[in-house]
């Protein structure tokens, strides 16, 4: 770390303590996106968003050291979570800039950074979860246009963003992976034929959605890549969601550790004893705080590899399912730590953790994006080469 | 902070690995010796140290080079304080001891001479040795072996590890440095030791699976055993990670320098006790004899858990610790 890059964390570390907004972060509708999109808005203006994003697009071109600065000192601030710019920034907006058009992207990346779109996913059909490319909504070529019939789900944010990155099938008789098309769908204003259904979450908000189109017709200037290769898309830019973006959550797992650790120190409701004096939940907190170390020391090599070979290779698995099972395993030892307490919800309204939301909302950790039991098929036939079970 | 060893680092690893395999016991001891990898009067900094005993754990290399890497870093730091002892480093062989119960140390106006010991020991590889390494939390002391009973002789749990107990009735200590440096870094390299018993056992389970047939297929098709292999991938991805990032940590002298080793301990003994379990159930009934190696890694594995402070040593340290920046 050079001199260059102290200079930049001590900058960071200033702009945050100075703008970091402290009034909590709404947990979904228009509310969320409105607090998200002014929040991002004010970090472009600060100079603070897409760090190593290239200068055309908005961005400031730095390395991903910096990028990394950035997410570390983020969250140590209690950065809000990026919420609905979620897959704006750390996902369309990056595989925009490997398969985008020109047009595409200087139509998108800026406004992306500037916090004016939101977009949301559109991979998961009922039938498709896991086997993300047995998907079956259907995209039929008819002239200039593109004709949408299907539905997908548990799309986070659809009900509140302007755009989707849609994936349909363009052609059924080829090859499961070979006939999938990376589409660009406007939800707001939404196009005919076009519908959203928010579905309420086991911990409470309605952010996950499902989308039904019914003969939706778009352009095919909305078409990112080449028609049918729509799962190279997909798959090239995978990684980049992983990598830098992951330093944040880490850190604010890290967080999450030492505020249950002085959770844990206090008394209980009607004056029951600290948590921490009962053997097994001290045992239990200083094994997560070893743990949460070892996630940053596994991220650190992720990322050396993602320097030296540009991407962080199938290993990258390793840390994901590591991150999402510790994650787990801290907001277990949450609920033991409340013990009684963990039966009333208190809500995140004046700045308290609301760990009975956190343990409930744990469980998407090992599903969320491939499941921890395909990440594990993965490592097994990818990383350490044993013969494929499908 | 890159994490993957640079060219020289993987060049050392290299010698170290080729060495492993070729040399028998003695002759490994003395190529050891030989190289001054005993001492790191090559400009050895913790890293190196670590990426080597990473070696010693995988190949399962029998002898006491952890108390003799120890030892003579304990000289090396009481010598840079002009102590006035006077010890050779490079004469000094010596066999770690694992306190029985809490072992009194008393030092003597704060001289890194003249402490005095009371407590039961077990020592490990003692034959040979020409001292006894005593590691812990609040200081080190290095005793000469003839200044102690000879003991009692016993079994150990891991057939290549030599075991005796001893009681030691106020025995002078021929150096003894107060303070937890050397308890960091004895933590760091049995965390070295433990990943590669992590390594060693993912790799021996994932070559087995590949070629052991059952139902007409090999084993390592089927998701239950994959998927074992695979939670062993990510142990010994966490406990090296852990370990190398301790170690670089001690070398840059950070304040986290102690958080780091007793995570290393901590993360890596986990991995290799539950690799080294894995590991025989994924061998089956062949992972329950002695003609594979499946056991002698479990049985390893252990002794360094009980080896330079055992793991609620290092979890209540983690307790009391600052977290780490």
């Amino acid at each position: 770390m050079t001199d260059a890059d102290l200079a930049f964390r001590e900058e960071a570390k200033a702009w945050l303590a100075a703008n970091v907004p402290r009034e909590p972060q709404p947990e979904d509708g228009v509310a969320m996106r409105e607090f998200d999109m002014a929040w991002q808005a004010r970090q472009y203006e600060g100079g603070w968003a897409g760090i190593s994003w290239p200068v055309e697009y908005g961005g400031r071109a730095l390395s991903s050291l910096r990028q990394m600065i950035w997410h570390e000192e983020y969250a140590r601030a209690g950065g809000p979570k990026i919420g609905t710019g979620f897959v704006g920034v750390n996902d369309a907006g990056p595989t925009l800039m490997l398969h985008g058009t020109e047009e595409q992207k200087r139509k998108h990346l800026p406004r992306i950074l500037r916090g004016e779109e939101v977009w949301a996913q559109g991979y998961s059909e009922p039938g498709a979860g896991s086997d993300l490319a047995a998907m079956s909504t259907a995209g039929v070529v008819d002239g200039d246009d593109i004709v949408i019939t299907g539905e997908k789900i548990w799309t986070s944010y659809a009900d509140i963003s302007d755009f989707q990155e849609l994936l349909v099938r363009t052609n059924p008789d080829a090859p499961k992976h070979q006939g999938i098309t990376w589409l660009i769908c406007p939800l707001d204003p939404r196009p005919p034929g076009l519908t959203v259904e928010p579905i309420q979450t086991l911990s409470g908000p309605r952010h996950l959605c499902r989308v039904v189109y019914d003969e939706v017709r778009l352009p095919l200037t909305c078409v990112v890549g080449e028609i049918d290769g729509g799962w190279h898309v997909v798959s090239s830019s995978l990684y980049l969601k992983r990598g830098t973006g992951r330093i944040a959550d880490q850190v604010s797992l890290a967080r999450a550790v030492e505020d249950l650790l002085a959770t844990a120190r206090l008394p209980g409701s009607g004056g029951r004893a600290p948590a921490i004096e009962d053997d097994e939940i001290a045992h239990r907190l200083a094994t997560a705080r070893a743990e949460v170390a070892a996630l940053r020391a596994m991220t650190y090599a992720e990322l050396s590899r993602v320097d030296r070979n540009g991407t962080p290779g199938a290993e990258g698995s390793l840390g994901r399912i590591f991150h999402g099972e510790l994650g787990q395993r801290v907001r277990l030892l949450a609920m033991d730590v409340l013990g009684p307490d963990a039966l009333q919800m208190v809500g995140r309204a004046d700045g308290q953790r609301d760990w009975v939301q956190e343990y409930l909302w744990s469980f998407t950790e090992t599903i969320g994006g491939g499941t921890s039991d395909i990440q594990r098929s993965v490592i097994g036939e990818r990383v350490l080469g044993l013969p494929r079970d499908r | 902070m890159d994490l993957l060893p640079d060219a020289r680092q993987e060049a050392l690893a290299a010698r170290a690995r080729s060495l492993v395999a070729e040399a028998d016991a003695p002759v490994l001891w003395d190529r050891w010796a030989e190289n001054g990898w005993f001492d790191g009067g090559d400009g050895s900094t913790l890293v190196d140290h670590a990426l080597r005993f990473r070696e010693l754990g995988r190949a399962l290399v029998p002898g006491p080079y952890l108390a003799t890497v120890l030892a003579r870093r304990l000289v090396a730091a009481v010598g840079a304080v002009e102590s006035g002892v006077e010890l050779e480093a490079a004469a000094v062989v010596a066999a770690l001891a694992v306190p029985c119960s809490p072992v009194s140390v008393t030092a003597v106006d704060g001289s890194p001479a003249g402490a005095r010991l009371r407590g039961r020991l077990r020592v490990l590889d003692g034959t040979g040795a020409t001292h006894v390494l005593l590691v812990t939390p609040t200081g080190a002391a290095l005793i000469e072996a003839d200044a102690l009973p000879a003991g009692d002789a016993t079994r150990c749990l891991d057939p290549q590890v030599a075991l005796t107990a001893l009681t030691a009735a106020d025995v002078p200590a021929a150096l003894w440095m107060g303070g937890g440096d050397l308890f960091t870094d004895a933590a760091v390299l049995a965390a070295a030791c433990a990943s590669g018993i992590a390594e060693a056992t993912l790799r021996a389970s994932t070559d087995f699976a590949k070629t052991r047939e059952q139902f007409g297929k090999p084993i390592g098709a089927f998701q239950a055993v994959k998927h074992r292999c695979a939670d062993m991938a990510i142990r010994a991805e966490a406990a090296w990670c852990q370990t190398a990032y301790a170690a670089l940590c001690v070398d840059a002298e950070r304040s986290d320098a102690a958080f780091q080793a007793h995570t290393a301990k901590v993360v890596a003994g986990d991995a290799a006790i539950r690799n080294a379990s894995a590991n025989i159930q994924n061998h089956g009934a062949v992972g329950c004899t002695v003609e594979n190696d499946a056991h002698l890694f479990l049985k390893r594995a252990w002794v360094l858990e009980e080896v330079c402070g055992a793991r609620r040593e290092h979890l209540s340290a983690l307790l009391d610790l600052p977290a780490p920046e």
